[in-house]
Order: structure tokens, then C-alpha cells, then sequence
């Protein structure tokens, strides 16, 4: 199922599946998740927690805790553009998670930005030598010198007042925002082709997302790398991306253009989850909460896993068996029996 | 303000000061004023939204009001059973009436509920230490409580651990419901929760005050869910209130600087991509350091010399309008206009 079938493909996820074993059950995180990304373009992936939406950013970093996880079918591949025309592709699922190659591309050719920095900077260590360290680590041949300017620059672009000195600083010293800033100037100071936010601006409050995203954004028109932004608000995620994929319980149900699907949502889990959030400008009146719970990641299931909170729901057909994934109008493709024959 | 008798609560010239303290000798070198000289009528029966960034003082200005925080100065007046209670300084008697007649509700479900008790004890227990049921009485109110707030009898022997974070919040609600009271105080109650499970509880609060007719005075940081509930809303900035007025008028035509520019952060799920999100510089201010005058001023666009010099006060502006703002009148600000389109369809 390929969203757009050009060479500008930079990730091809093809039904990843991936497990986790733990002594209370089997965790199926990812049951057969198939995307793309493009050069230069941004994703927006959103769901509740527990859809999957982290675990799909590790895989593809090659990072996915093991044990207890497992990848257990499918694979992700990039392709990376090298000089002239040619393109090395690689199997991340197949690369050991600490050799050398998937080393040389985390941080490089993909970097992630994570929800709470505080957790991913080292609170030891001064946010510029965590910043050189990146640079220095995949470009041993910059000096020091070199890599400290790198470092300043970049936190120059990314808005950090008086970067020469806020380099010296400890993550501590800094605000949530600026802290946020700085993970992103850390996360592009190797100039990468793909950026994924993991809910970068969760923890932020609304005018500095508003600066973050705006950033962003800005960034992504002078660098070019393409972003996988995950969210679990609709309408975050659709003034940064190019198109969405919505994902539940460890499968994407719907995928198209962000306009595409804001204007005509086909899934009705995404229907559903349009009724349940307030919005600034929307309609006022009452909120449709989804009905039911979402189910215990344990359960397996043979139909739809939507199946039991589904006001659309046919019996006998929906928890049967899975539905495919379908174009449902051009470039529209939903997981749904209602739009199958 | 015209006095009213349903005047409910009035908050007149509250603060709450946080020493800040340097040394050895924990010498006081300043104050960081979470909440200062905030002024408030709340009526009986509305739902007054409290909306600001983090560390504006939300949360200490609810604290205020239900008496976990002694206030640094000011006065509280709750008006109830026919009395009119000074909230900063209740003997015991007035103590257990205001323990009936105001409640509240905290953010995190999590944390909020003791672990080693079961619904009954933790639902049970302000029944039970203001003294206002035992026993059979008890169990039959928390029973009929935990059912209006979507729960089960069957629940009643269980302990928090067993139950999600969309239901502890419910063991939360039924807890301040139990005594049945006039005055809900609502701490981001739907902020650590699922986006799914926060129409469930905005409903069930909705709901609630309608039937019961309750008063709220809800905190948030999230405007979408200050405009779901409330009826009037207050903006908070630098532990002051600097706007307060009907939610209609205040989000389609605000009146303060702060408030256009909180608007216009938040992003817009019908007009997506319509020039949304005008970006700001500037960060939230630092309650220790406060700039001379006005205290938005570093962000401000509008700043002229005068918000150096002087501070604004919160005034009326229209009747029932109230903004800190020289320049209110001048100034034409945006807002938000809600779309007409059901969305979606
Ligand atoms: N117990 C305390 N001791 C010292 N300072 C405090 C205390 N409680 C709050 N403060 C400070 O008072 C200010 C207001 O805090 P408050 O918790 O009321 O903010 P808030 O608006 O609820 O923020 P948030 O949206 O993050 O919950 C902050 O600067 C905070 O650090
Ligand atoms: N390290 C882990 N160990 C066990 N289970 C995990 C781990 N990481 C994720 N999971 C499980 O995998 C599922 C998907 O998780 P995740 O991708 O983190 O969801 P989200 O969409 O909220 O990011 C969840 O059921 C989660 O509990
Ligand atoms: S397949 Fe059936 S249960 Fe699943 S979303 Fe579609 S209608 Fe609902
Ligand atoms: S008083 Fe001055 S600085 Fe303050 S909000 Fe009004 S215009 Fe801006
Ligand atoms: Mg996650
Ligand atoms: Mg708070």
C-alpha cells in the first residue's frame, strides 16, 4: 500500500510488526504498520496513547527496547540519496541495534526530538559539549573549535538569545521552551535528513509550541529534512503536516493529505475522535466522548480492534476479520469495511 | 461589580506570596507573588473558567480559595446558608460548614487518591471527618454518588490501582460531591487524561453542575476546554487577573494584549491553515523578576512609556467587563470567531 509511488521515498515502512514479550502477555504494539515518508515533507501521526505511535518512531531509529521488544515481520528501509544519482538502501530492522552503521545514521541522517528534554540531555554535562558531542561524533574530523561554533550557530537559528554564552549553561538553567529549542538545534546540528518529534510541545504551554512549531517549520524551508511529527492532538498535527496518518491499537486506520482528511475524515475512529475534543473555533455544542474503553494492550484481536467502541459497526463482518486497508477516494486510504465492496 | 445576593464567593485583594530564600541562614531575599491582589465575584449556579500559562498561579489561587494555602493577605468571603463566612479566618464551627459547602478537584488522578484506600473509605471519608454521615447513611450516599458519576456499586471495595485514570478521575469527582457542595474548585481535571476520556469527564462535569446546579471555578491552561465549560473566564498572567468577562465577548473581542496573544496560540481546527497561530516572542515571565509597571510589558506589542511607570488595574471597563490594560479602549484586538460549520459534517 504505497501512499505515492515516486523515488523521493526517503523511509518505507512495510508491514512492521513488532511485539513486546512480557511475563503478564504479548504486547502487539505494531500489527502490520506500512507508510512512507518523502524527502523534505512532514507526517503527522496521531492516536491515543498506546496506538503505537513511539514505538513506530524506535523502530525506524532503530531503538526498540530488547528485550522485552521484538521485531517480529516486516521491515524499514531508507533510502539514502548518495552522490550523483545513486541510493543506498537500508534495513534498519536487519542492522544490529548498537553496530556501526545504524550508529552512523541515528543522529545523522535521522535524528528524534522527545517530548520531555529534561530526560534526554544529560543533566551533567553542559548543553554545549552534548551539542558538540553529536557533531563531533559523526564528523571526527571537525575540530573542537569548529564543532563549539557549529554548536553556537545552531542555537542562534533555533532562537536561543545569547547562545556564545547559554552554550555553558546546564540543561537545568534553561526553561522547558528553551530547553526544547536546544534539544532541536542538538537534533539538526548534523543537518539530517529526517527529524522525529515524539510530541515535542506536549509538556509546553501554548504560545511557546506555537514558537516551536513555527520553528520547525522555518527550519524545515532552509534545511529541507523531512519530519515525522507525532501528536496526540488533531489540530496540532494539522498545521504542521502534509498528510496524516491516524493510528489505533497498533495499526493505521486512515492516511491521506492533512486537508484531505480534515475535510473529509472517512474512518469513524476519526470521525469519533473529531466529536470528542473542544476546539477554539469549532462547534460548541456537546462533545461525543468515544464510547467504551480503549481495550487492554494484551487482547488480541480477530476483527477490527475498534470493533467494541464503533457506532458504525456491522456484526458478524467487522469482528470477523481485519479490515484492509483501501483507497478510498484518490490518495485516501482508510482501514475500514465500509468502504470495502 | 453591582452587589448581588447571588454573590456566592467574593475574593477581594488576595495574595499569596512564596518567600525566596538564599544561604545558610535562609535569609528572604524577595517574594515570588504567585498570586497578587487578585479581585473576583463569583455568581451561584456559573462556571468561571481561571485560563493562563504555567506558573501564572492557577493553581495557588485555587488553593487559596479552598483554604490548603493560608493567603499572604486579602480576604475571602463565601456566602452560604444564609452566612456570610470570612474564608481566612473560620472558627471550628464555620470550618465544617465550609468544608461542606467547598470542594475540590486535582489534575493528577494518580496522585491524588491514597493508594492503601478502598473507593468506599476514600469516597466516604469527608462524610465522615466533617461528621456528617457513618455507617449505613454512609455507604447509602457514596453508593448513590459513585452511580452519578458513571460508577458501579461493585467498585465500592476496590482499591485505586484496579481502576484507569478516565475512572480514579471519577472517584475524585464523587469524593467532592459526596458532601454535597455549592462551590467546586477544579484543578486541571482533564489535563493528564487521554483525549477520549476528557469529553467523558468534561461531560459528566457538565452535567453535573446543570443538574445540581453547582458553582465551578475551573482552572486550565487549555483554552479549548476553558470555552467547552465556562461561562465566564478569567485570564491570569504573573499571578494577576488581567482580564475577566462573559466568554462569548472576551474570545471573540479581547480586551487585554495577553489574551489576543493566548488566542492566537491556540491552533484552530477549522481554520487550519488561515493565517493561525500568530507566533509571539517571548517567554512567561519569572514571578521572582518582575518588570516596573505593567506586568506584561516585555511581551507587549502596545507597550508604551506609561506601562513602564505605571501599573494598570483591573478595571471595569464595561459593566461586568473587567481588564488591566491602560489602553483598553484603544486598542482593537483579535480574537476568535467561532465557525458556523459543524465540523466535520
Ligand atoms: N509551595 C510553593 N513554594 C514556592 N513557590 C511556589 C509554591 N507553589 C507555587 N509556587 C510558585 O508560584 C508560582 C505559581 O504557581 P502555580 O502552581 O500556582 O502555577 P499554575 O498557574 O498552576 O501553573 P501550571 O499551569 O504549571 O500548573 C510559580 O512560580 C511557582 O513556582
Ligand atoms: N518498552 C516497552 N515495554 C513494554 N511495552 C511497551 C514498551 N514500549 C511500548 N510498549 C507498549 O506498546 C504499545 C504502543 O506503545 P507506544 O508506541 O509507546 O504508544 P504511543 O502511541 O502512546 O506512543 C503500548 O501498549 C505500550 O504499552
Ligand atoms: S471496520 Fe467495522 S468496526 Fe471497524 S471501524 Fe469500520 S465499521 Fe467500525
Ligand atoms: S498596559 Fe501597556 S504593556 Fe500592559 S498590556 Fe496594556 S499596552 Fe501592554
Ligand atoms: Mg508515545
Ligand atoms: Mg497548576
Amino acid at each position: 500500500m504505497n501512499m505515492q509511488t515516486t523515488n523521493n521515498v526517503l523511509v518505507d515502512v512495510q508491514d512492521l510488526k513488532v511485539q513486546f514479550l512480557l511475563h503478564e502477555g504479548t504486547v502487539h504494539a505494531l500489527e502490520g504498520v506500512s507508510f512512507q515518508i518523502q524527502q523534505g515533507k512532514t507526517l503527522g501521526v496521531i492516536g491515543e496513547s498506546g496506538s503505537g505511535k513511539s514505538v513506530t518512531a524506535q523502530a525506524i531509529m532503530g531503538i526498540i527496547p530488547s528485550p522485552p521488544g521484538k521485531v517480529v515481520g516486516g521491515r524499514v528501509l531508507l533510502n539514502l540519496p548518495e552522490e550523483g544519482a545513486s541510493v543506498r538502501v537500508i534495513n534498519v530492522t536487519e542492522l544490529p541495534p548498537s553496530g556501526a552503521e545504524i550508529r552512523s545514521i541515528r543522529g545523522k541522517e535521522i535524528s528524534m526530538i522527545f517530548q520531555e528534554p529534561m530526560t534526554s540531555f544529560s543533566p551533567v554535562h553542559t548543553l554545549g559539549n552534548q551539542i558538540m558531542e553529536a557533531v563531533q561524533l559523526h564528523y571526527p574530523d571537525v575540530s573542537k573549535k569548529e564543532a563549539r561554533e557549529r554548536a553556537i550557530e545552531m542555537m542562534r537559528r533555533v532562537g536561543i538569545p545569547r547562545a556564545e554564552e547559554r552554550i555553558d549553561a546546564y540543561p537545568y538553567q534553561f526553561s522547558g521552551g528553551m530547553r526544547q529549542r536546544a534539544m532541536i538545534a542538538m537534533s539538526l546540528v548534523c543537518n539530517p535528513r529526517m527529524v522525529i518529534a515524539d510530541e515535542p510541545t506536549t509538556a509546553l504551554d501554548v504560545t511557546i509550541e506555537a514558537q516551536i512549531l513555527e520553528l520547525l517549520k522555518d527550519l524545515q524551508k532552509e534545511f529541507g529534512m523531512a519530519i515525522m511529527y507525532i501528536s496526540h492532538d488533531l489540530t496540532v498535527v494539522g498545521g504542521v503536516a502534509d498528510e496524516v496518518m491516524v493510528m489505533y491499537l497498533g495499526l493505521v486506520m486512515e492516511h491521506a493529505a492533512t486537508d484531505e482528511l480534515f475535510d473529509n475524515p472517512l474512518h469513524p475512529y476519526t470521525e469519533a475522535l473529531w466529536r470528542s475534543i473542544p476546539t477554539i473555533d469549532g462547534d460548541i455544542e456537546r462533545l461525543t466522548p468515544i464510547r467504551g474503553v480503549l481495550p487492554s494492550p494484551f487482547a488480541v484481536h480477530q476483527g477490527c480492534p475498534f470493533y467494541s467502541r464503533c457506532e458504525k459497526r456491522i456484526e458478524g463482518v467487522c469482528d470477523q476479520s481485519r479490515p484492509p486497508m483501501i483507497e478510498a477516494r484518490p490518495q485516501h486510504w482508510v482501514r475500514c469495511f465500509l468502504y470495502t465492496e | 461589580m453591582n452587589a448581588n445576593n447571588n454573590v456566592l464567593l467574593e475574593v477581594e485583594g488576595l495574595r499569596k506570596y512564596f518567600p525566596i530564600q538564599k544561604g545558610l541562614m535562609r535569609r528572604t531575599v524577595g517574594n515570588i507573588k504567585a498570586v497578587d491582589d487578585v479581585n473576583l465575584r463569583v455568581q451561584r449556579g456559573e462556571v468561571l473558567g481561571v485560563v493562563g500559562e504555567s506558573g501564572c498561579g492557577k493553581t495557588t489561587l485555587g488553593r487559596c480559595l479552598v483554604r490548603v494555602y493560608e493567603p499572604t493577605g486579602g480576604q475571602v468571603i463565601l456566602h452560604t446558608d444564609g452566612r456570610e463566612l470570612s474564608v481566612t479566618e473560620l472558627n471550628g464551627e464555620e470550618m465544617r460548614l465550609f468544608r461542606r459547602s467547598v470542594q475540590m478537584i486535582f489534575q493528577d488522578p494518580f496522585a491524588s487518591l491514597n493508594p492503601r484506600m478502598n473507593v468506599l473509605e476514600t469516597v466516604g471519608e469527608p462524610l465522615k471527618v466533617n461528621g456528617l454521615a457513618s455507617g449505613r447513611t454512609l455507604e447509602d450516599r457514596v453508593a448513590k454518588v459513585i452511580q452519578q458519576v458513571g460508577l458501579r456499586v461493585e467498585h465500592l471495595r476496590r482499591y485505586p490501582h484496579s481502576f484507569s485514570g478516565g475512572q480514579r478521575q471519577r472517584i475524585g469527582i464523587a469524593r467532592a460531591l459526596v458532601v454535597e457542595p455549592e462551590l467546586i474548585v477544579a484543578d486541571e481535571p482533564v489535563s493528564a487524561l487521554d483525549v477520549s476520556i476528557q469529553a467523558q469527564i468534561l461531560n459528566l462535569l457538565k452535567d453535573l453542575q446543570e443538574q445540581q446546579n453547582l458553582t465551578y471555578i475551573f482552572v486550565s491552561h487549555n483554552m479549548s476546554v476553558i470555552r467547552y465549560i465556562s461561562d465566564r473566564i478569567a485570564v491570569m498572567y504573573a499571578g494577576k487577573l488581567v482580564e475577566l468577562g462573559p466568554k462569548q465577548e472576551l474570545l471573540a473581542h479581547p480586551k487585554h494584549p495577553y489574551t489576543e496573544l493566548l488566542l492566537a496560540a491556540v491552533p484552530r481546527a477549522i481554520d487550519r491553515r488561515r493565517g493561525h497561530r500568530i507566533v509571539t516572542p517571548g517567554e512567561p515571565p519569572d514571578l521572582a523578576h518582575l518588570p516596573s509597571g505593567c506586568v506584561f510589558r516585555p511581551r507587549c506589542k502596545y507597550a508604551h512609556e506609561r506601562c513602564a511607570e505605571e501599573e494598570p488595574e483591573l478595571r471595569e471597563l464595561a459593566p461586568g467587563y473587567h481588564v488591566s490594560c491602560h489602553f483598553a479602549e484603544d486598542l482593537s484586538l483579535g480574537g476568535v470567531i467561532p465557525r458556523v460549520k459543524s465540523f466535520p459534517a
